[in-house]
């Protein structure tokens, strides 16, 4: 019964995908309002729809259904009851139909804002984000169906469909396969759906603009609109690459966060066209520049996030997030080149009616820097790029399958985010319009001061790597040059009035919270680069083999391996523990514990690490392997980690300083009413 | 007397190699020179995982093999190229800079050097016109005296 409930209501939604677009069209036809709020009534009528076929899924999940094959693929009786739940998005086609939920409930949501200003452009923008949503809830409807019931034949066949096969039962295993377990982590509740939101939440924008497009609007009324969704898709999209790198140093257990895997690149490369365009937009607003720009930014950020699923649930390249592999990859690859085929036909289209209105007067400008700061997003875009496409590309052209890793992104990006970093802490002294190298050395002089004590601190401490000092020097003036700037502008607001410095700092970043939380995300990057150039330039590792009570050292600190127990547990898990007790400088600090966990139904072995961790450092330990408890021997592999812990307290920052950048402000809706009424 | 300078040359060399030689075989390799080895290395049937930190069957049996070459006195750019022999390029970590994988890296520095081109071009067509002026912060808006004063009523009603 709740199968067919779940099926219908996607059927139904379907339904109402395709009404609502024709409605739109209609009323483009007629102008009659009654066709525009029928539309926009459908859309609404998709997410509850959706939501309930989501509740549907979920309610299988959680009471062991498992004569439905989702419900028999991603669990089993086993598992506890918040794995279940997080089982939604554990397989190809439950995370499809959550995907469509969360892009429904973004469009429920535009949909439910006042439009009447915007009457010319809403039709084009139900257009738009109703057709992407009617693509993934088409292909979990007739491809990667999540309600497929479990048939048994009379000779024992065992199929999968929603209608009932002849001759055939409800075929009902006594237990399922269950999740994967590099999935069942708590990280898994809460990755997926932030990135899923990040990606989907740029739906929003993107329908705006070429709703901008085909109306030919002229003014910046898209961008102002969507703003907020655009940092808030942003914020989704840098918290789900966030935690996802923190689910990699947890799970994955090879001492690192970010292995420029083909996946973890698909979901960066939308996030680096976000970043241009939420810069460049500003030019768009301040200065009305850009406009082309900034319509091939959000293009392409809408075309790399339907790029990115294709990626991840295509199986077109190796990944170790091959968790949603299937055959939708051609339906993705027609989505993909239709959508942006259209799109730039509009562009091209409306090149004329986005003329800037303004010439860029110099390099030496604010404007001029965040031109350069786009040029870098994008080279390092290319390099991405081109490195996830080019083991297909080598297949096509010569035959050969090769693999691009690490190294070749290091090389080709690395320079290029330490020239970001750099612009990161010139721009914001920069002028509007045009500065000169004199005004920008004055102010910027100070702070170079400042933060070359840090590189001359650290060859005193007898560090001669020079990329190092390099990069930590950059991360030091960006970090004084935006110290500096709440200085500078806390200190003129207390001169003009009679608060106090804290008081007049407050007031600053309350009355300019774009500005001012931009550069609190600016400080998070500081310290998301310093653990960044602390693991991959300073990382310590050692493996070795030990009898009990003998030691591995690895710098300051000394582990002893103390005991190596097995434990059986109730969820399918057989776990090997070992203990280690570490001493740093020979002080007895705590004891660590790595295992070793393995799914007897799935026969996979998972190594969990242990961490000591600190500010300064974590102590990551493996059990790699171990022999029998008779020999007493275990294999360790640990790594020491320096300032890895600044990756994840600058993560933080960087979503207080976006919350505080999207926070709604009365003045940016007083000039919204005031442009919708122009 | 150059004859024998010669001899002397070649016995001293073949003295100190096949010292290294026996060093090389009584050589027990530590799992760090193996895993310095494999973590430049991929096995063809797991799915972008370094070897070093793969934990199938088939990638233990690989640092086996490095841990194997390696006390035989094969050096690391040996032991890649033989398992670039055995299996494909495809098991290194990064394709050759040669040939046709020369693009590879080209193109992203071509594109690079592209935009660097677009900028210069597009910043020296636009020399700055005699009415502007360095100023700090000079803000221009789109927006008329009307709605600016409109702007400055409603935010005084808000405070």
């Amino acid at each position: 019964m709740i199968v067919y409930i779940g099926y219908i209501t996607l059927l139904l939604s379907f339904v109402c995908t395709i009404y609502s677009i024709f409605a739109a069209r209609k009323y483009i036809k007629t102008k009659q309002i009654k066709w525009i709020d029928s539309s926009s009534h459908s859309a609404i009528a998709v997410w509850v729809l959706l939501t309930l076929s989501c509740m549907s899924l979920v309610y299988l999940l959680t009471h062991g259904h498992f004569e439905v094959e989702y419900v028999a693929t991603v669990t089993n009786i086993t598992m506890p009851s918040y794995l279940k739940v997080t089982a939604l998005w554990g397989g190809q086609s439950g995370s499809l139909l959550f995907w469509s939920w969360l892009m429904s409930t973004y469009i429920a949501i535009t949909m439910m804002r006042n439009w009447q200003h915007e009457r010319d452009i809403q039709p084009h923008v139900i257009t738009v984000s109703m057709l992407t949503l009617m693509f993934f809830i088409m292909l979990n409807l007739f491809i990667e169906n999540p309600f497929k019931l479990l048939w048994i034949d009379s000779t024992e066949r065992i199929s999968s469909s929603i209608i009932r096969p002849p001759q055939s039962t409800v075929f009902t295993p006594e237990d399922g396969i269950g999740l994967n377990p590099l999935l069942r982590h708590p990280g898994m509740i809460i990755h997926p759906p932030m990135l899923y939101l990040g990606f989907v939440g740029f739906v929003i924008p993107y329908s705006f603009a070429i709703g901008a497009l085909i109306v030919k609007r002229q003014d910046n009324m898209w961008i102002r609109i969507t703003r907020r969704w655009t940092l808030v898709a942003w914020l989704f999209l840098s918290l789900g690459l966030l935690l996802g790198g923190r689910w990699a140093y947890d799970v994955l257990g090879w001492g690192g966060y970010w292995g420029w895997d083909p996946v973890e690149i698909a979901a960066f490369m939308p996030w680096l066209t976000g970043t241009a365009f939420l810069h460049s937009v500003i030019i768009q607003e301040k200065q009305e520049m850009f406009k082309r720009w900034n319509m091939i930014l959000i293009i392409l950020t809408y075309a790399l996030v339907i790029f990115g699923t294709f990626l991840t649930r295509s199986g077109v390249l190796s990944s170790v997030h091959s968790f949603a592999q299937s055959s939708i990859g051609p339906l993705f690859f027609v989505f993909i080149s239709l959508s942006f085929s259209t799109s730039l036909l509009l562009l091209l289209r409306g090149w004329n009616h986005l003329q800037t209105q303004k010439p860029l007067t110099s390099w030496m400008s604010r404007e001029g820097f965040f031109l350069i700061n786009n040029m870098l997003f994008m080279g390092i875009l290319t390099a991405c790029f081109w490195g996830t496409i080019y083991p297909l590309i080598s297949e096509i052209f010569t035959g050969q399958k090769i693999t691009v890793g690490p190294p070749y992104y290091e090389r080709t990006t690395g320079p290029q985010f330490a020239a970001l970093l750099l612009l990161m802490g010139i721009a914001p002294l920069v002028a509007w319009r045009i500065s000169t190298v004199k005004r920008l050395g004055y102010l910027i002089w100070r702070p170079t001061i400042i933060s070359l004590l840090i590189p001359l601190a650290l060859i005193l401490r007898g560090v001669t790597n020079l990329t190092a000092l390099l990069s930590l020097w950059l991360a030091t003036l960006v970090f004084c040059v935006t110290l500096y700037e709440f200085y500078r502008g806390a200190l003129a607001r207390q001169n003009s009035s009679e608060e106090n410095f804290m008081q007049s700092l407050w007031e600053l970043v309350e009355k300019n919270r774009r500005r001012y939380g931009g550069y609190i995300v600016h400080l998070g990057v500081v310290f998301i680069s310093i653990g960044i150039i602390g693991i991959e330039m300073f990382q310590q590792e050692t493996q070795k083999t030990i009898s009990l009570n003998e030691s591995i050292n690895i710098g300051q600190y000394s582990l002893v391996y103390k005991n190596l127990s097995e434990l059986p547990q109730n969820d399918g898990r057989f776990i090997t523990k070992a203990t280690l007790a570490i001493y740093k400088n020979d002080t007895f600090v705590t004891n660590i514990q790595p295992q070793r966990d393995y799914y007897i139904q799935n026969q996979q072995r998972m190594t969990i690490p242990d961490v000591y961790s600190t500010l300064e450092s974590d102590l990551y330990v493996l059990l790699i392997d171990w022999k029998p408890i008779d020999t007493q021997q275990a294999t360790f592999k640990i790594y020491l980690n320096p300032l890895i812990n600044w990756v994840w307290v600058g993560g933080l920052l960087f979503i207080v300083g976006t919350l505080i950048a999207a926070w709604p402000d009365k003045r940016d809706d007083i000039i919204l009413k005031l442009h919708s009424s122009t | 007397m150059k004859i024998l300078q010669k001899a002397l040359g070649i016995i001293l060399i073949l003295f100190f190699s096949n010292t290294n030689i026996v060093l090389s075989m009584d050589h027990i390799p530590t799992d760090d020179e193996i895993n310095n080895i494999s973590k430049d290395l991929y096995c063809p049937v797991c799915e972008n995982i370094p070897l070093d930190a793969c934990g199938t069957q088939a990638c233990i049996q690989w640092r086996n093999t490095i841990g194997q070459l390696l006390s035989e006195g094969w050096s690391p750019d040996e032991i890649k190229t033989h398992f670039a022999t055995q299996y494909g390029i495809q098991v290194l970590s990064e394709p050759p800079k040669t040939g046709f994988h020369a693009l590879l890296w080209l193109l992203p520095l071509a594109c690079l050097l592209t935009g660097l081109f677009i900028l210069i071009k597009t910043f020296s067509s636009k020399k700055p016109s005699e009415h502007e002026h360095p100023s700090e912060n000079k803000r221009h808006t789109n927006l008329n005296d009307y709605h600016i004063n409109q702007i400055e009523k409603d935010l005084q009603q808000w405070k």
